[in-house]
């Protein structure tokens, strides 16, 4: 690279830093799906962050003799069962919805590879005790557990947020250590003991890097599965409580309606499906855009 | 055995009586049962043997690299300047892992890290063993690398898969030698490539050898790479040296009846043969040697006295050793 050349040491670390970020940014801003996705997700955020001043009305505003009206110019989405307009709530319930998901994969997952670079890199019994404490969760349905965890601690965004990342630690975790047990046999682990890289570095400098493209497709599919999981939670009373919207929750609510007025589920799904989806083109993107081997 | 450690009496690379074992399904594999070996500055030591027969064991036990569980050095001594690398606190080991001691790897498809530019792969070795106050510039030293293995300095950025098999060995012996190192551990560096390649890489090895006054220790079962460019063989049969001489003894008057029938497995460009002539039989199960010579089973030469009891070595008329107990009888038939 021409602009290193002339740079001083330390300096010439971050530029290289800085252009293998640069890098994966200009792969990724060569994938038009990914970008949409970018996009979208951005738009979709700020909404969310602007809802007190955008939304048209006040989330919980009952107007109970204009309820089930459908979609106007004067209530964008209608309104539902108590009269309170939909659009509102769909930008308000993004706020909960999105950030619950994102926030509960990302502590799954991060939790996950801990776990699974542990068992998978060291192998042996402390691989055995790891994998038998992970049967051990898992042999507890999801759901239950979730429900357990959150009636222990109470209802609450970050409750339900640990409510909803601890049942999904294994699955990580167990990914990410198949992933580790294939990748560790390539000789570049060998090599990389062999000039005196620490355990940790080949973790985490050799490793991970090289087993995250599945975790990074799984976790935004993640996003999408938690949002509908959370949804459950509310359903049941120990999510967030209403009349906090939350599209998952709002969707429960109006599963009794869906005859006679589907907007009521059409809006909110249609939130949740637009999320899902532009994460998985995010997802798929940044994976193509990690592997060197995929640059044009 | 030209140069010595002046503060003691050993070579440079001194290995005596090194067993190791590894432990899988509760059985107990006999990888390494006794091996010595030594080597001065600058030399070169084939270590010939096939595969299983416990090569590149050696290798990683030297370097204190074989898998924390499962691999146990059962005893020995490996010498390295007058230290005893076995007995070397991990701290202390720490700055002899690729700055003195260095190793390059059979399978360049597979010894590079996918996701990382071979650029940052050299730097890091450098990085990795700075000294305090050193102001090398690791990926300056990086590209210097580059340009001295023959590749341009400006494919600094480029990943492993851009690379050929060849190329990418070369990047794996930049990586080995970055950091200057006494003693190279060269385990098959060649194997995996083609013929012609081969002998560039092979080329490359000496030339940077004989310029850095490097020893090394060349892994091999290709006795053409030996005669290539080793000083010393040593050949290695079921964890055991069974010969060990120089060149020139080793190739005249090949003793031991596995390295006579390793030289019968070459094909003889003067002789119009229609067969080779590969070792009948195959090599023991590590877990289970057989009693005396692990090699009797597949010897025409063998007597019950080869099956009683571990093997002494003897001296052979040229003066090199041979742990056969038959060698006179051998040198009659042979001769
Ligand atoms: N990690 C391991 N666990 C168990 N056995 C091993 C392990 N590594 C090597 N071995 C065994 O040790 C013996 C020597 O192996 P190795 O040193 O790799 O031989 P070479 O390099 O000469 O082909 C072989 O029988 C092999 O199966
Ligand atoms: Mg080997």
């Amino acid at each position: 690279m021409p602009e290193t050349k002339t740079a001083p040491a330390p300096q010439q670390h971050k530029a290289k830093k800085k252009s293998e970020f640069m890098r994966v940014m200009r792969q990724l801003s060569k994938n038009k799906l990914a970008m949409i996705g970018i996009a979208v997700l951005i738009i979709e955020i700020l909404l969310a962050a602007l809802a007190p001043w955008i939304a048209p009305y006040e989330y919980d505003k009952m107007d109970i003799p204009n309820a089930f009206a459908t979609p106007s110019a004067e209530h964008l989405f209608g309104t539902d069962d108590m009269g309170r307009d939909i659009f509102s709530r769909v930008l308000y319930g993004g706020r909960y919805s999105i950030s619950t998901g994102i926030l509960a994969v990302l502590i799954s997952t991060v939790l996950g590879i801990c776990v699974g670079s542990v068992a998978g890199y060291f192998g042996g019994q402390v691989d055995n005790i790891i994998m038998r404490l992970l049967d051990i969760i898992q042999a507890i349905p999801g759901m239950l557990l979730m429900i357990v965890i959150a009636s222990v601690l109470g209802p609450g965004f970050i409750n339900t947020v640990i409510a909803l990342s601890v049942g999904s630690i294994p699955a990580s975790a167990r990914m990410l250590r198949a992933q580790m047990l294939k990748e560790r046999e390539n000789e570049y682990i060998e090599a990389s003991q062999s000039i005196n890289c620490s355990k940790f570095r080949i973790i985490f400098s050799h490793l991970l890097p090289n087993c995250m493209s599945p975790m990074i497709v799984s976790s935004t599919m993640g996003v999408a599965q938690t949002i509908t999981t959370a949804a459950g939670l509310s359903f049941i009373g120990l999510g967030v409580q209403p009349p906090t919207p939350e599209w998952g929750a709002m969707l429960s609510a109006a599963r009794q309606f869906m005859r006679q007025a589907p907007h009521l589920i059409i809006f909110p799904g249609l939130a949740i499906a637009l999320t899902v989806l532009v994460l998985n083109f995010v997802g798929d993107g940044l994976r193509d855009a990690l592997d060197p081997k995929l640059k044009n | 055995m030209a140069e010595k450690n002046p503060n003691t009496d050993r070579p440079f690379l001194d290995i005596k009586d090194l067993v190791v074992e590894y432990v899988s399904d509760g059985e107990t594999v006999h990888a390494v049962n006794g091996v010595s070996l030594h080597l001065e500055r600058g030399k070169t030591l084939g270590l010939v043997g096939e595969t299983g027969a416990g090569k590149t064991t050696i290798a990683k036990s030297i370097l204190r690299i074989l898998p924390d569980v499962g691999a146990k050095i059962c005893g020995g001594e490996v010498h390295l300047d007058g230290e005893n690398l076995l007995e070397l606190p991990e701290v202390e080991m720490r700055k002899i892992r690729g700055n003195k001691i260095s190793m390059i790897f059979q399978d360049p498809m597979t010894a590079l890290n996918p996701v990382q530019t071979v650029g940052d792969q050299i730097a890091e070795v450098v990085r990795l063993h700075l000294e305090h106050g050193d102001r090398t510039d690791p990926v300056e030293r990086a590209k210097e690398m580059l340009e001295i293995v023959g590749i341009p300095a400006e494919r600094f950025s480029e990943y492993p898969h851009q690379f050929s098999g060849g190329m990418k060995q070369r990047v794996v012996i930049a990586i080995a030698l970055a950091c200057n190192p006494d003693l190279l551990l060269a385990d098959e560096p060649t194997t995996a490539l083609d013929v012609t390649i081969q002998a560039q890489v092979l080329d490359l090895i000496a030339d940077l050898r004989n310029k850095y006054n490097t020893a090394m220790l060349l892994i091999t079962h290709d006795m053409g790479v030996v005669a290539q460019v080793c000083d010393d063989v040593a050949v290695i049969y079921a964890g055991n040296i069974v010969e060990y001489g120089t060149k020139r003894q080793v190739f005249k008057h090949p003793t031991h009846p596995y390295t006579i029938g390793l030289f019968g497995a070459i094909p003889d460009m003067n002789e119009d043969e229609e067969w080779l002539h590969p070792i009948d039989g195959l090599p023991p199960d590590p877990t289970n040697l057989p009693q005396g010579c692990a090699f009797s089973p597949r010897c025409p030469y063998a007597t019950d006295e080869c099956r009683k009891e571990a093997i002494k070595v003897y001296r052979t008329a040229d003066g090199h050793d041979c742990r056969c107990c038959r060698i006179e009888a051998i040198a009659k038939k042979e001769g």
